[in-house]
């Protein structure tokens, strides 16, 4: 194990962080063993499965393709910043309705990345979200009802901007203290 | 293994430490290629630079009458970005096909060229447009062609210390293009032959289809990615015709070298490039 000796600055979730931590250690295993966010999960280390994605910046990224000298000043969010005081995401909700999970261990991946697409377009096309979760792969469900439970997600959310509403079902009671693209 | 890492925020300090470093050196931009070669524990003992923060790699912009795109953009900024779009779509369609949008959020295309990979996927589209390569070290800066850069699988000419910086090409009024490629499936897939066509209709012409520019490039058909030369004096000849094209096809199928390997077979691979170009052009007839 090399030695943690460097200074991490960057934000998790939207918490500061400051920590020593071996600079050259993939980001997955700092934010699974050093910030015990087991959220991301570890399928091939090698950018493939996307089981292990994250947002850097508001983007989907692969953490076990970032080193984690490379996420200094950058801002992360994992599965575990989506939920909101206990709150689902509108798609985490929707995979839940939808059964769309059976092992589960691909799901975060699934979910950070769906959430990056409905960042980008409210209305996707079935073929969108085939393109949008492409970089994600699940060996149990066979994708049908993932792929629902995100063109639901994203009725759900357009039905709410419709009503004027936040665009997330979390927040609809509104009591949050920051709006949900702040967090991403 | 043992990897030792810098983190760079400037271009200078960056320069400076690739030209006083002894050994060997690997630049972390996206790290797409470098993290999983790190991971198979493939790589030989070296001084890792990290340069996705170094501000004047990033950037696309139209400079006179070129376009510049420095080489640590992300695949997801090419696709997305207006410029490209005009300037160079089968750039933008390349990148937009490059593995899926994890891969495509951190990979660059500076790493893509510099692994001088015959697959890689946006080359075939930078061949087609002609793109000259800028790069720069702590002696200075200078510009080689794309199709002089790679010199063979894994080689390239970047010298000791020397960094791809960006990649610039001519903006040229009416330019269409198109990238294609070959593959097991759609996402995260290496392509058994890719394709790049970048082309400028000749507007003078009453009848018929004919170009004012026209660059063809294929890539896994050979060592480093390949011009299709042949192919683009007898197209640019005369008019377009279901003749013409058919017979570009096959002139396409004898000017690649392909061979068979894990992924497909050389035959395969030789009658894929009749395809790919036939697919590219056909809708102009
Ligand atoms: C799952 C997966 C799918 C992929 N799919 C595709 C695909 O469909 N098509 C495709 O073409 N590629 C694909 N790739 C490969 C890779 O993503 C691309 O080649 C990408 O563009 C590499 O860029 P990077 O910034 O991540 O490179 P890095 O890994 O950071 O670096 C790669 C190499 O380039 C050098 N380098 C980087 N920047 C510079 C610079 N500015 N100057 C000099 N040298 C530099 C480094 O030293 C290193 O040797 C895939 C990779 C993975 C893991
Ligand atoms: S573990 Fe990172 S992509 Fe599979
Ligand atoms: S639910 Fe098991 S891998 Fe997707």
């Amino acid at each position: 194990m090399a030695e943690k000796n460097f200074r991490l600055q960057c934000t998790v979730n939207g918490h500061p962080i400051d920590k020593m931590v071996d600079p050259t250690a993939r980001l997955l295993d700092t934010l699974r063993e050093e910030l015990h966010l087991t959220g991301c999960k570890e399928g091939c280390g090698q950018g493939e499965c996307g089981a292990c994605t994250i947002f850097m910046d508001g983007k989907p990224v692969d953490s076990c393709l970032v080193m984690t000298i490379q996420a200094q000043g950058h801002r992360l969010v994992t599965i575990e910043g989506m939920a909101f005081e206990g709150r689902l995401d509108t798609i985490q909700q929707m995979f839940v309705e939808e059964a769309s999970v059976q092992c589960g261990f691909c799901i975060p991946g699934m979910v950070v990345a769906a959430r990056a697409l409905l960042e980008e377009k409210e209305d996707p096309t079935l073929e969108e979200v085939r393109y949008a979760l492409g970089g994600n792969i699940c060996r149990c469900t066979g994708y049908h009802k993932i792929f629902r439970a995100v063109l639901r997600a994203a009725k759900i959310e357009r039905q709410l901007r419709l009503e004027g509403k936040p665009s997330q079902l979390k927040d609809l009671p509104g009591v949050h203290p920051a709006p949900s693209a702040d967090r991403l | 293994m043992e990897i030792k890492v810098q983190r760079h925020t400037d271009l200078d300090s960056l320069l400076k430490a690739a030209a006083s470093i002894e050994g060997r050196i690997f630049y972390l931009a996206g790290g797409t290629d470098l993290m999983v070669q790190a991971h198979a524990g493939v790589l030989p003992p070296a001084t890792w630079l990290e340069i996705s923060d170094v501000p004047q790699l990033h950037g696309i912009s139209v400079e006179g009458s070129e376009l510049r795109i420095g080489a640590g953009v992300t695949h997801h900024e090419i696709m997305r970005s207006q410029l490209v779009q005009t300037w160079a779509p089968a750039l933008a369609q390349a990148s937009a096909n490059v593995g899926g949008p994890q891969i495509r959020s951190r990979g660059t295309i500076g790493g893509n060229l510099a692994n001088a990979s015959p697959v890689a996927d946006t080359v075939p589209a930078l061949y087609s447009l002609g793109a000259q390569l800028h790069l720069i070290s702590q002696r200075g800066e200078r510009t080689v062609a794309v199709e002089e850069f790679a010199l063979a699988p894994r080689r390239n000419v970047l010298e000791p210390g020397e960094i791809i910086y960006s990649i610039n090409f001519p903006c040229r009024p009416g330019i269409k293009g198109v990238w294609n490629s070959m593959a097991q499936r759609e996402s995260l897939a290496i392509s058994k032959v890719n394709i790049g066509v970048s082309y400028v209709l000749d507007p003078e012409l009453e009848e018929g289809v004919g170009f004012n520019y026209l660059q063809v490039a294929f890539g896994a058909v050979g060592p480093t990615v390949l011009r299709a030369r042949q192919v683009e004096e007898y197209l640019r000849a005369e008019p377009l015709s279901a003749q013409r094209l058919e017979r570009a096809c096959q002139l396409a199928q004898s000017e690649v070298s392909p061979i068979s390997d894990v992924r497909s077979q050389a035959d395969y691979r030789r009658a894929m490039a009749g395809v790919l170009l036939y697919d590219a052009l056909s809708p102009l007839l």
